[in-house]
C-alpha cells in the first residue's frame, strides 16, 4: 500500500510539474492564433519526451547514476562539454523565464509589477533549494501545479464549438491571416516547450536523489507514461481554452493576464484564483527545477560532489552554481525584457539545442556496460531514432523560422 | 602545434557565411520600405492595437459580471496599454513611401488615437455605467481595427 501510494504521489507530481513558462506561453499563443490546428505536435512533442525520460530513468534507475555523469564519462570530455554548454545555456535563459513567469503571477495577484517581485522571488527560490529537502519541493509544487486542472473545467463550462475544434485537430495548416512560415514557428516552438533539456536532467538526477535502483523501474515507468500524458493534457487544456475564447476574435494572446483570462470567464473569481496559482506553482516548481538542473549538469561534468542529499557545505560548488545561475536569471530580467519574449527566445534556443541533449541520452541507453540487459530494446531505439530526426529537423529550423517570421509576428 | 590548413579553410569558410548571413539580414531590416512592405507594418501595427483593445474590452465585461478582481483587472489593463504602446511604436517606425500608403497611415493614426483615449478611460472608470460605456467604445475600437486589418490583406 505504501508502495502503491509513493507511485501515486509521483504520477501526481509528475503532471503537476510538467506544466512550466514555455508550455504556459506557447499554449496560450498557439491556440489564439492558430486555433488547435498544433494540437499534433503538442501529441509528438509528449510522445518524445515520454520516451526520453524513460530512457534516462532507467539509465539511472539501474546505473546508480545520472544521465550526465555517463554522457561524459561514455562520449569524452569534449562532446560532454558541448553537451553542457548548450544544455546549461539554455537552462539558465529557462530560470530566467520562470522567474519572470513567478513574477507576472504575482503581478497578478497584486497589480504590483512583476520586476519589483524578482529579487523577492529569486530569494526565497535560493532559500528553498538552500534548506529544504527535495522530496517536500517537488511533492508541493507538483501537487500545487494541479490546480492547472482548472483549465480542463473551464473548457468544458465555456461550451466551446467541439465539431469546429475537431476539424481544426484534424485540419493542420495556418487559418485565414496566417501564413506557414508562422505555423511552423509556433510548431517548433510548442515541440520544444515539450522536450526543454532540463525535464531530462532533472527528472534523471532526481531518480539519483530518491536513491532508485532497477526496483523502481515501474515507478518511474509510470511516472512518464502516466504522468508525463496527463501533464501535457493540462498544456492541452490552455490551448483549447485560448483556441476556444480568443481565435474565434482573432485576438493574439501576448500576455500572461489573457492566458488566465478563460478561467475567469467560465468559473469566475475562484476560476481565476486557481489559474494564477497554477502559474504561480508551475513557474516556482520550474524555476526550482531549473535551478537545480544548472547545478546538477555543471558539478556532474566537473565531478563534484552535488545534490539536495548532501548538507551544502559538502556541495559547496555546486549550491554556487545554482546562486550564479539564479543571479545571472535575476540580472537578464532586471534588463527589462519582457518575461514572455524571454520565454519564446528561449524555446527557440531550446529547439537549437536539443540535439546536443538527445543524442547523447540515446548513446549511453545502448552502452551494456552500463545498463546490461537493461538496454534499450528495438521499439525504443526505433522511437529514439525518429524523435532524433524530428528534433535535427527543428534544430535546424529554428533560427531561419525566427528570422524570416520575426518571432512569429508575421 | 599550428592548426592544418584545411582547418583554417574550414573556419574562414564558416566565418565568410556567417558574415554574408549577418549582411543579409541587416540589408533586409534596414532597406527602405516599398508600399507593399508599409501596408504590412501598418497592418501588424493595426493587429496589435485590435488585440489590445478586444482583451481590454473582455476584461471590462468581466470585471462588470464580478468575474475578475479589481487587482487582476489592473494588471490586466496594464498589459493591454503595453501592447497599444508597441503598437504605436511600429507604426511610427516607418514612413509611407506613397501618398496612398499616407492615406493608410492617416486613417490609422485616427484608430490608434482612439484606442489609447478608450483604453485609458476603461482603466480608469470608476463606476460601473462609466465602465459599461468605455467597453462599448473599446470594442467599436477594435471591430473598426479589424476592419482596417482586413483591408491591408
Amino acid at each position: 500500500m505504501k508502495r502503491f501510494f509513493a507511485i501515486a504521489l509521483g504520477v501526481l507530481t509528475a503532471i503537476g510539474g510538467f506544466v512550466d513558462i514555455g508550455d504556459i506561453v506557447a499554449n496560450g499563443e498557439a491556440g489564439a492564433r492558430f486555433g488547435i490546428t498544433h494540437a499534433w505536435v503538442l501529441l509528438v512533442g509528449v510522445f518524445g519526451i515520454c520516451a526520453y525520460a524513460e530512457m534516462s530513468g532507467r539509465v539511472s534507475a539501474v546505473s546508480g547514476r545520472p544521465v550526465f555523469d555517463l554522457v561524459r564519462e561514455r562520449l569524452g570530455p569534449r562532446v560532454a562539454l558541448a553537451n553542457l554548454t548548450g544544455s546549461l545555456l539554455v537552462t539558465v535563459l529557462t530560470l530566467g523565464a520562470e522567474l519572470g513567469g513567478v513574477g507576472l503571477a504575482l503581478q497578478l495577484a497584486t497589480s504590483v509589477n512583476y520586476l519589483l517581485w524578482v529579487p523577492v522571488v529569486a530569494f526565497v527560490l535560493w532559500a528553498a533549494l538552500w534548506r529544504a529537502k527535495f522530496s517536500v519541493l517537488e511533492n508541493v509544487f507538483g501537487l500545487t501545479g494541479l490546480v492547472l486542472i482548472v483549465f480542463v473545467i473551464a473548457f468544458f463550462r465555456l461550451h466551446a464549438d467541439t465539431g469546429g475544434l475537431w476539424h481544426q485537430a484534424t485540419h493542420p495548416g495556418p487559418p485565414h491571416g496566417e501564413d506557414w512560415g508562422t505555423y511552423w514557428f509556433f510548431a517548433v516552438a510548442l515541440f520544444a516547450s515539450a522536450l526543454t533539456p532540463y525535464e531530462v536532467f532533472f527528472f534523471s538526477s532526481g531518480a539519483v536523489e530518491e536513491r532508485w535502483t532497477s526496483r523502481d523501474l515501474i515507478t518511474s515507468r509510470v511516472n512518464v507514461f502516466v504522468g508525463f500524458p496527463l501533464g501535457g493534457l493540462l498544456a492541452f487544456a490552455i490551448m483549447l481554452t485560448s483556441a476556444t475564447v480568443f481565435h474565434p476574435l482573432s485576438t493574439s494572446v501576448d500576455s500572461l493576464s489573457q492566458v488566465a483570462l478563460p478561467a475567469a470567464l467560465a468559473l469566475g473569481k475562484l476560476g481565476l484564483a486557481a489559474a494564477i496559482l497554477g502559474f504561480f506553482a508551475a513557474t516556482f516548481g520550474a524555476a526550482m527545477e531549473t535551478g537545480l538542473s544548472a547545478g546538477y549538469t555543471v558539478a556532474q561534468y566537473f565531478g563534484w560532489n552535488w545534490g539536495k542529499l548532501r548538507r551544502p557545505r559538502e556541495a559547496a560548488r555546486f549550491h554556487t552554481v545554482v546562486l550564479v545561475s539564479i543571479l545571472v536569471g535575476v540580472a537578464v530580467l532586471l534588463t527589462t525584457i519582457d518575461p514572455i519574449q524571454l520565454t519564446e527566445y528561449t524555446l527557440v534556443f531550446s529547439a537549437v539545442a536539443l540535439p546536443l541533449t538527445y543524442l547523447p541520452i540515446l548513446v549511453v541507453a545502448n552502452d551494456r556496460d552500463y545498463l546490461g540487459d537493461r538496454v534499450n530494446g528495438r521499439l525504443a531505439n526505433a522511437l529514439g531514432l525518429i524523435y532524433l530526426i524530428i528534433v535535427l529537423i527543428a534544430a535546424v529550423a529554428a533560427i531561419p523560422l525566427m528570422i524570416i517570421t520575426r518571432m512569429g509576428g508575421g | 602545434m599550428e592548426p592544418s590548413t584545411s582547418t583554417t579553410s574550414r573556419v574562414v569558410i564558416a566565418a565568410v557565411a556567417v558574415v554574408a548571413l549577418w549582411a543579409g539580414f541587416a540589408y533586409d531590416v534596414s532597406r527602405p520600405a516599398d508600399a507593399r512592405r508599409y501596408q504590412r507594418t501598418l497592418a501588424q501595427a493595426a493587429e496589435s492595437a485590435h488585440d489590445a483593445a478586444q482583451t481590454a474590452a473582455l476584461v471590462g465585461e468581466l470585471e462588470l459580471a464580478g468575474k475578475v478582481t479589481r487587482l487582476f483587472a489592473t494588471a490586466a489593463f496594464d498589459d493591454a496599454t503595453k501592447s497599444l504602446a508597441g503598437a504605436e511604436q511600429k507604426f511610427a517606425s516607418q514612413g509611407p513611401p506613397d501618398s496612398a500608403s499616407a492615406a493608410r497611415r492617416d486613417e490609422l493614426g485616427l484608430l490608434l488615437s482612439a484606442a489609447v483615449t478608450a483604453l485609458g478611460d476603461t482603466a480608469e472608470a470608476d463606476d460601473d455605467n462609466r465602465l459599461r460605456g468605455e467597453v462599448g467604445r473599446l470594442k467599436d475600437v477594435a471591430a473598426r481595427l479589424d476592419d482596417f486589418v482586413e483591408a491591408q490583406r
